[in-house]
């Protein structure tokens, strides 16, 4: 009785960890760094100031101040705290670390994940600079569906591959059905 | 012999890759086009005005419904924005989307069980929370987020096992 109640599966092990982490995660979120808004202010402002330098760089004129970025003589965007996927970067790497594996190859696919996941976040501030200009009007729809454009296709590959380079199959050979 | 186990990983693959197309087709039709609708439908008509009703502190707190999204603010931030989704969401179905098989799973029964069990639980926090209870607006956020990655993150089991079928 003792060994069924310490043995848990490793799928059960999975879940448990994994809203473990996603809840934690988002408490910690909503409760500090939020409420802080240090780290939030430097990663909008310095977003911000990226995505000004790649738009200059394709030649289109943008202008930037602190939080706004627009294209000249357009509607500025601006890039307040909590808009900067650092949530979703969270629940990344909740995946990452309650899946099971090697510990090298998940600190390799968490750097490179939240690496890509806040140059995807400049290139959607980009994309919103564009946007506003030529369609301000449809604004909200482009802001609802950026997140499963921009974002949710790599957590969910980078996830995918992590099942696959983690080299472990037992929780899904065994556990699942 | 290369050549064949090529040709017949290939084969698997498309047929997998088809029979996956499907199934994404089938969730976005039965999603979009019924359950959606119908938990908008419910949030607009049944949800919202029950919890308006509800709702003792009348002139701070901001009941509404965004799609399928219900929102509980406060005007004067007394508590974080808080959003819910209706069980058997999105997430749900999709998650069951990559899971569907003939074959009986824990996994799924778990899935089940779990989002039924949101019926009795959901409505208990927000009746809580909009009756001055703010310290429940993190929790039930930090519960919304955690089911969506985890339903996500089931979803992904489900693909990586879909693929490693034979």
């Amino acid at each position: 009785m003792e060994k069924e109640i310490v043995n848990i599966s490793p799928i059960s092990k999975f879940v448990i960890t994994a809203i473990f982490i996603f809840a934690g995660w988002t408490l910690f979120y909503d409760l500090y760094i939020l409420p802080d808004g240090d780290f939030e202010t430097f990663l909008s402002l310095s977003s911000v100031s990226l995505a000004a330098s790649i738009l200059k760089v394709v030649g289109i004129e943008v202008e930037s101040n602190g939080r706004l970025i627009s294209c000249l003589g357009s509607k500025a965007v601006q890039v307040n705290n909590g808009c900067n996927g650092l949530q979703l970067i969270g629940l990344y790497s909740g995946f990452i670390i309650a899946y099971p594996g090697n510990w090298i190859p998940r600190m390799f696919l968490l750097i490179t994940g939240i690496s890509l996941l806040l140059f995807a976040n400049v290139v959607r501030i980009s994309f919103f600079t564009i946007f506003n200009s030529n369609f301000p009007e449809h604004w909200d729809i482009a802001h609802d569906v950026s997140s499963y454009i921009f974002f949710y296709p790599i957590v969910l590959s980078l996830w995918y591959v992590w099942t696959i380079i983690s080299g472990e199959n037992s929780l899904l050979k065994k556990q699942l059905n | 012999m290369v050549r064949l186990d090529h040709y017949k990983w290939r084969k698997f693959f498309i047929k997998k890759a088809i029979e996956l197309i499907l199934r994404l087709f089938v969730f976005i039709l039965l999603y979009f086009g019924l359950v959606r609708p119908i938990q908008e439908i419910i949030l607009g008509d049944i949800v919202v005005p029950r919890l308006r009703h509800w709702n003792n502190v009348e002139n701070d707190i901001f009941i509404d419904h965004s799609q399928d999204d219900l929102q509980v603010e406060s005007r004067g931030n007394q508590f974080i924005d808080t959003r819910v989704s209706l069980p058997f969401s999105a997430y749900y179905f999709l998650a069951i989307t990559f899971f569907f098989s003939n074959q009986k799973s824990r996994l799924l029964g778990f899935i089940h069980l779990y989002n039924l069990g949101l019926f009795i639980v959901l409505p208990i926090l927000c009746y809580h929370l909009i009756n001055g209870y703010f310290w429940l607006a993190p929790l039930i956020n930090a519960h919304e987020m955690a089911y969506k990655a985890l339903f996500l993150s089931i979803g992904m089991l489900g693909l990586k096992k879909y693929f490693s079928e034979k």
